[in-house]
């Protein structure tokens, strides 16, 4: 009896041996950019998952308000993800409430360190007075016109020309407006007004190229009211004022703005690279391919105002939590994640770009036309300062800005530049409250 | 089935009261239990915590030390009380406004609609069955889908409403805007209703069925009319009902959040002065902006001021409500 | 008389089919979005494209997200918090609209406070509370159907509790009182004597309360990580994103949620026939 006791035991022992190493498990948490985002990651990720057995990955696909109120509990709960992709605008404001860990020497190594990557995103991976860098770039968008290439033909209007400073690009506008184009009536601008996330975004390169900013030099006060951002926002909603945007525009948000530039009511808008997935989808997979505006349209860059031609670069990054408890084994995934070949094939089913360099300029996606007018668009990107208080700062000037529309749209008695101006005043001054709150 | 036999006083009228004053009856309280249980557990040490919260430094900086936040005693209170700079007071008269009048105009619409829906459903007719099912339907969709579907509808220039208002029926000579400016008001009352009086019609009608049908064979066997009959013997009958009800209500409607944020911008963008409403005007002034210490201190402030409420209103209708006894 | 009853009788039923009729035409408006491209929805065209129907957003939407793991989830978590919190507050409604006693002025207060906490507020100590749990006592909490069942009972529970204690006030007194003259105990006269009674009344807080549970989004989203513990709510909501918008598999998604409400209470209907409440008083 005893024997066999024995033979049993070396033979249970034995088979642990003979078992693999218990699995890591790693969870992480990515936004909805497709749409369907868990297939997309799950082949995204397979090449790597097959190259470490041992390791499963649990993929949580978020929209972007669940996102804020998770992340907020994972922070004070010390829990939460291993890998979390993070909007651009809100790295230095997590980095500032402690949950994000720095990325090692090892992993920066891995992806090639700053230079790597386009220097708008690399800035927004850590706030700009802290040293360490606590997210690495994944993907980018960069703004730009899109814009009817029949309706300008039929205008007589050089796109070249029409594009190159603020000038020239009203009265472009002016010619087009209101023509009729294959049957159909087309306003020559549109954009959304107060109803959007995307406010602060969608008027931020005016303003810069107005030469003003969203803070002060020293990040200490709004700088919103200043006369440079004045300007830049006086310029834009003029445009709307003079009926170069209808009205109905402003009540819509971006999507809606996109969708309808595809049905063929505006000659121009203002996008970025996301537009070109539905605009080569068919429309039986739920795309805008077959219609007029996919077939004839352009891009070009925004139109210089007076100190600049900047675009609005954003996109997101990606990073560790501090409470995970597998940190090597995420940052070996987020270092393949924001390698050239993930970053390719990711572009390739988001329509976004790369955030690298070498991928953004590989040669299978620099072959597209549209892809290489959005790459030049990028050597004008900029980004917003890198502030750890930015992220609640946006939603006061995404509130502030969309008031501003409501005053174009003639909602709150006839419109007037003065209107404006005070428009700013009181969002600035709200800026000044909320940031005193914040130090 | 025995048969019921009405007895003109029931023997344990006077008996029970001295019999519990003389023992510990403790089948009340087994019934009452599971419930109060339940609640206590979820309920009462968020209450506590988000009490203490609202008494400490909160903020994107401190959060992750949570409860042991730098303790900064009433000063929440003092700030979002009394110091014009509080983020949160930005907009906060207009929102006050708004959700006063959004308030009172949904409740008082939903329980008439209701009651008077209730009402016609209560007969017979053909088809009662598909039209009490049909009628659920408003109540039966997700509100945040409500708020998206609705703000399609209010579109200026495609959207339905305009299309019929203006283009079909010519009852307004042009197109307002209802998502933008004092339209916005009505553009997120009307789906409200639309949406909340289905349930109080399911409710009411469940009371009006309870009420004996002898009560109206007596009133009509004595001459009165239908209206008299109404006045008379429904409305004493659902008022207990009636009067529950338009607490929750009012209650529900203060804290209305899922429609309005989700019709202007799904969820991203401001409704603008004549539709911000209480909730959404705190969640983004103060928790958006991660902090939670002084939007905890204005939850337990509109926690107080309900609970006045709620307590003049039961005072007032305390007989409608409690048992008899 | 007769002819003037029976005119009336007619034209009360125009009018209500005719506020059937204007109460689902946003129904309407929403089935036939459900039925268009995205595109044809943004831009107002519903009515344009005639009769081509575009059925596969009925087929994509179970594709598109894992919708058919968030049905199935939804079924389970709202039927189990529907039975479960029916039944403590119809006991606990019960007790309060019969029983005067030491402390139900306390529960009653304790009930009426716990709907005017703001959502907003107890978020994140609800949390900690569940990731406490996990940590002091290994009982998992976050990401599992008991742990959203269990908050849903306990949020929706008191709601109930008014308003079935409505109910039970208006219900009179005399019937328990003979039933248990009889020889009936309390708990039979309430199971065997009330609770038919007041049939209609506990159907429809049942749906109230799955109802509140099938719409309830943010504590979904809060309190779990993957698609097979996930939602209804928080599938439809995953169909618009910031730069995906597919608003038309929405509609579809919302559709086709109505859907197992719509048949249960259609079914339940019975319940309200006058009937069935009168007859236990007559003599």
């Amino acid at each position: 009896m005893k024997f066999y006791k024995r033979i049993g035991t070396a033979f249970i022992a034995l088979a642990a041996l003979a078992l693999p190493a218990r699995a890591t498990e790693l969870n992480l948490w990515v936004m909805a950019t497709t749409d369907s985002q868990q297939h997309d990651m799950q082949a995204l990720l397979k090449p790597y998952l097959d190259r470490h057995p041992g390791l499963r990955i649990n993929v949580t696909v978020l929209n972007w308000e669940a996102a804020w109120s998770k992340i907020t509990v994972a922070a004070v709960a010390g829990d939460g993800p291993d890998i979390i992709e993070l909007g651009t605008t809100w790295v230095p404001s997590l980095a500032a409430m402690d949950v994000l860990e720095p990325v090692g020497a090892d992993t920066l190594h891995d992806v090639g360190g700053a230079t790597a990557f386009f220097p708008a995103l690399w800035g927004t991976t850590h706030p700009y007075n802290d040293a360490h860098i606590y997210a690495v770039p994944w993907y980018g968008d960069a703004r730009a016109a899109f814009y009817r290439t029949d309706v300008f033909k039929a205008a007589g209007v050089d796109p070249a020309e029409a594009f190159r400073n603020w000038d020239t690009f009203r009265a472009a506008l002016q010619r087009i407006n209101g023509m009729t184009v294959g049957g159909r009536k087309i306003a020559a601008l549109g954009y959304p007004g107060k109803n959007d996330w995307n406010v602060v975004h969608n008027i931020m390169p005016w303003i810069w190229n107005a030469g003003g900013d969203v803070t002060s030099a020293d990040y200490r006060h709004s700088a919103i009211n200043s006369p440079a951002s004045v300007a830049g926002v006086t310029y834009y909603a003029n445009l709307a004022a003079q009926g170069l945007v209808p009205k109905s525009a402003l009540e819509q948000d971006s999507g809606q703005i996109e969708s309808n530039f595809c049905n063929g009511d505006y000659a121009v808008i203002f996008s970025g690279p996301w537009l070109l997935k539905p605009l080569h989808t068919p429309k039986a997979r739920g795309g805008f391919q077959e219609t007029v505006a996919a077939q004839n349209f352009s891009i070009a860059p925004y139109p210089a105002g007076p100190k600049g031609a900047y675009t609005f670069f954003s996109g997101s990054d990606l990073a560790v939590m501090k409470a995970s408890r597998s940190k090597d084994a995420a940052w070996r995934v987020v270092a393949y994640l924001t390698g050239r070949d993930a970053e390719i094939q990711y572009t390739r089913m988001t329509s976004m770009m790369p955030a690298r360099v070498d991928a953004a300029n590989a040669p299978e996606l620099t072959a597209d036309r549209d892809y290489r007018a959005l790459l030049s668009a990028v050597h004008n990107g900029r980004h917003y300062v890198s502030i750890p208080s930015w992220g609640p700062l946006e939603s006061v000037y995404v509130k502030g800005l969309g008031n501003v529309f409501d005053i174009v749209a003639g909602v709150k008695g006839a419109y007037a530049p003065a209107a404006v101006k005070h428009q700013l005043d009181l969002t600035a001054n709200e800026a000044n409250d909320l940031m005193a709150q914040l130090q | 089935m025995t048969d019921i036999q009405h007895t003109t006083t029931p023997l344990r009228t006077t008996a029970p009261s001295k019999a519990r004053k003389r023992r510990f009856d403790s089948y009340p309280y087994l019934l009452l239990m599971p419930a109060v249980l339940m609640m206590l557990c979820v309920n009462l040490l968020p209450i506590l915590q988000g009490f203490w919260m609202s008494l400490l430094k909160l903020n994107q900086y401190t959060l992750h030390q949570y409860l042991d936040a730098p303790f900064v005693g009433l000063d929440n209170y003092r700030h979002v009380l009394m110091s014009p700079g509080s983020p949160i007071r930005a907009g906060l008269a207009g929102a006050l406004r708004n959700t006063v009048l959004y308030t009172l105009v949904v409740t008082i619409s939903s329980i008439v609609i209701g009651l008077g829906v209730a009402l016609l459903l209560n007969r017979d007719f053909p088809g009662k069955r598909l039209a009490r099912t049909a009628l659920m339907l408003p109540w039966v969709v997700p509100s945040y889908v409500v708020g998206t579907l609705w703000g399609f509808m209010w579109q200026k220039d495609t959207g339905i409403i305009n299309v019929v208002l203006v283009d079909w029926l010519h009852l307004l000579p042009s197109k307002p805007f209802w998502l933008l400016g004092p339209g916005t008001f009505w553009a997120i009352v009307i789906p409200t209703v639309w949406r909340g009086w289905p349930v109080l019609m399911l409710i009411f009608l469940a009371a009006l069925q309870s009420i004996p049908q002898d009560l109206y064979d007596a009133a009509a066997t004595d001459g009165a009319s239908k209206f008299r009959q109404f006045i008379h013997i429904t409305l004493p009958c659902l008022l207990p009902v009636i009067v529950i009800q338009f607490m929750f209500q009012i209650i529900d409607n203060i804290y209305s959040y899922n429609i309005v944020s989700m019709m202007f911008g799904n969820g991203a963008g401001h409704p603008g002065e004549w539709g911000d409403l209480l909730m959404p005007l705190l969640t983004r002034q103060s928790f958006n902006y991660w902090l939670f210490g002084q939007g905890s201190a204005v939850s337990f402030v509109i926690m107080a001021l309900m609970l006045m409420f709620v307590g003049m209103w039961m005072t007032a209708f305390k007989r409608r409500m409690t048992s008899d006894a | 008389m007769r002819r003037r009853d029976h005119l009336n009788h007619q034209l009360l039923n125009i009018l209500t089919w005719a506020i059937v009729v204007v109460s689902l035409l946003p129904i309407a408006w929403m089935v036939l979005s459900s039925l268009r491209s995205y595109g044809d929805i943004v831009g107002g065209k519903q009515l344009d494209g005639g009769f081509s129907l575009r059925w596969q957003n009925y087929v994509d939407m179970w594709t598109q997200v894992d919708f058919l793991s968030y049905f199935g989830n939804s079924l389970f978590i709202c039927g189990a918090t529907t039975l479960l919190a029916t039944l403590a507050s119809a006991c606990a409604a019960y007790a309060l609209a019969r029983y005067r006693f030491r402390g139900s002025d306390a529960a009653t207060l304790g009930i009426t406070v716990t709907q005017v906490v703001p959502g907003m507020l107890f978020f994140l100590p609800l949390y900690m509370l569940y990731q406490h749990l996990h940590q002091q006592y290994g009982l998992r909490m976050l990401n599992t159907y008991h742990g959203l069942i269990f908050l849903y009972v306990a949020l929706f529970t008191p709601a109930s509790i008014w308003i079935m204690r409505g109910f039970f006030v208006s219900i009179p007194r005399e019937l328990e009182d003979a039933a248990i003259i009889d020889g009936c105990s309390r708990l039979g006269a309430f199971v065997r004597i009330i609770l038919p009674i007041s049939a209609p009344g506990i159907i429809a807080t049942a749906t109230f309360i799955f109802l509140l549970a099938w719409d309830e989004l943010f504590f979904a989203w809060i309190l779990t990580d993957s698609p097979s513990v996930q939602t209804v709510p928080v599938g439809i909501r995953l169909f618009i994103g910031q730069f995906e918008h597919r608003y038309d598999l929405l509609m579809a998604a919302a559709t086709v949620s109505t859907l197992p409400v719509l048949a249960a209470f259609f079914v339940t209907q019975r319940y309200f026939i006058k009937g069935l409440a009168a007859g236990a008083v007559k003599g």
